[in-house]
């Protein structure tokens, strides 16, 4: 009996346990090099400068000196620091590389240029295994931020530690900007993001994303 | 997983009821009493789609009281005291370069807690029937640990009707047990039919072994966009649990018994098996 009078607090004991740590183990990604700033067409004369990401094997974004060229300096030259000139009519690729990396982008020069850069782009939420996550948004430059526009028609699933990200994958947020908690699960609400950690191109999705438990509720697409 | 971790132990401590009683009612002023452990950690979770996911660690520990007394030959009273439940989280680093992506976290309180009256509709035939009204009390801490994400209670009062019949064979040594409830949620949380299948075997005088099968079904009349944020684990949950266990009896009164429960399928649950141990004394 006296066994029996101690076993239950042995029980206890034995069966509580601590607070663990998992390792994540993260997918190596191809090196990758985004322009994330850039224009279909400059006026002669006109300059732009043009901006890029570089992202590293863990799909993280690194600071990075890029180099910048021209495929025909004749018609658009381009300095270190991706700021083009239009010289005369015509097109060239701007190339943005580190190391192997390489993105680059048709560009064309005309007398006169009526296009307005991009500031702004738009997409949808859609939810991930059977989570809702329905609406719009907007992500659009604004001075010195980028602005996360999430539509009056924005709702999720509810869900604890629910943050907003910006990513390249669908389903992690690993190299990803986090933008904030969500405020509300719906209804209208607006996100700042510096320019220093994101660019209106540098990220393909905005994930709706417990982050406590490491799930996507919702992918939102660019258009 | 307000986790619904938490519910899942519940539900599973609806098992030891029906193992403790199904269909029989106990007689006045007997009864039978339990103090359990019940332990589950896992880094697998049933998604809504019913895809098991990947996630970061969960584990919830939860040390109860399980009690059934006979008020008269027919009413029962029986209480479900979680009193002591932990959850925790996982911390998560980078197996890449080994940063800190996310802090572990644990919250420890009182959990729900279930008072049931059953009452027996049929009890000196050869099938016995009897049915039962629970009142889920939300006691647990629907918030808790520093990421406010780990819960010991739904923060919900719930009430379920449960239907149980039970039959016996050969002179005692078995018996089959069948449950059917429904539990009526508040707070936008979807409500819930729930089901049940036991076998039960005595294999010596103080062995016996138990055979349970308990499913829950989502009515999918709550809304997930309006339930409180702790239902990423808890509105809509669904799942079909197996779950043996065997029982050691140390003399007339004491014994001690343990189970392993395995959701076979799920919704919005933690994918692994559910362990539980306990000490139960009749009078």
């Amino acid at each position: 009996m006296k066994l029996i009078k101690y076993m239950p607090i042995v029980l206890v004991l034995a069966f509580y346990g601590c607070i663990g740590t998992d390792i994540v183990e993260e997918l190596e990604v191809p090196a990758d090099v985004s322009i994330s700033r850039s224009v279909d067409s400059i006026q002669i004369g006109e300059s732009f400068t043009f901006q890029a990401d570089y992202f590293n094997m863990f799909n993280q974004k690194e600071e990075v000196s890029l180099n910048w060229s021209s495929s025909d300096p004749t018609i658009i030259s381009v300095d270190d620091s991706g700021v083009a000139r239009a010289l005369m009519t015509g097109h060239a690729y701007i190339r943005a590389s580190f190391q192997a990396v390489i993105d680059s982008i048709k560009v064309g020069v005309a007398a006169m240029v009526t296009e307005v850069p991009l500031t702004e782009r738009a997409g949808v939420f859609m939810g991930n295994r059977d989570y809702t996550v329905n609406g719009g948004f907007v992500l659009r430059e604004m001075g010195n931020e980028l602005e996360l526009a999430l539509g009056a028609d924005f709702s999720s699933s509810n869900g604890p530690g629910l943050y907003v990200y910006l990513s390249n994958s669908r389903t992690s947020v690993s190299g990803g900007v986090e933008v904030a908690k969500l405020r509300s699960n719906s209804g209208a609400q607006t996100y700042t993001i510096p320019m220093t950690e994101a660019q209106l191109n540098s990220y393909d999705f905005v994930l709706i994303y417990c982050k406590p438990f490491r799930i996507p509720f919702g992918i939102g697409t660019f258009n | 997983m307000r986790i619904k971790i938490f519910t899942f132990a519940t539900l599973l401590c609806i098992g030891q009821m029906a193992f403790a009683g199904g269909g029989w009612p106990q007689l006045k002023n007997r009864g039978f009493f339990k103090l359990s452990q019940f332990v589950l950690s896992s880094n697998k979770y049933y998604a809504p789609s019913g895809d098991i996911l990947d996630i970061a660690t969960a584990g919830v520990f939860i040390t109860s009281f399980y009690g059934e007394y006979g008020l008269t030959d027919r009413l029962t009273a029986i209480a479900y005291v979680p009193f002591f439940a932990r959850t925790t989280l996982n911390e998560q680093v980078s197996g890449l370069t080994g940063s800190l992506i996310a802090a572990g976290d644990a919250s420890n309180s009182f959990g729900d807690t279930d008072l049931t009256l059953k009452y027996g509709l049929i009890t000196n035939k050869p099938i016995v029937i009897s049915a039962s009204l629970t009142f889920g009390i939300p006691l647990g801490n629907a918030s808790g640990g520093d990421t406010g994400v780990l819960q010991t209670g739904d923060g919900e009062f719930n009430q379920m009707v449960t239907l149980e019949a039970s039959r016996s064979f050969a002179k005692g040594k078995t018996y089959v047990s069948t449950l059917l409830g429904f539990n009526n949620r508040s707070k936008n949380f979807s409500d819930e039919l729930r089901y049940g299948l036991e076998v039960g075997y005595t294999v010596s005088p103080k062995v016996f072994v138990a055979l349970k099968l308990n499913g829950v079904k989502s009515l999918r009349n709550g809304s997930d966009l309006e339930a409180p944020s702790n239902g990423i684990f808890s509105n809509n949950l669904e799942y079909l649990a197996l779950t043996p266990e065997v029982s050691y009896s140390f003399n007339e009164k004491f014994g001690i018994s343990g189970s392993v429960g395995t959701a076979l399928s799920g919704r919005r649950i933690l994918a692994k098996p559910a362990y539980s141990l306990g000490f139960f004394l009749k009078i």
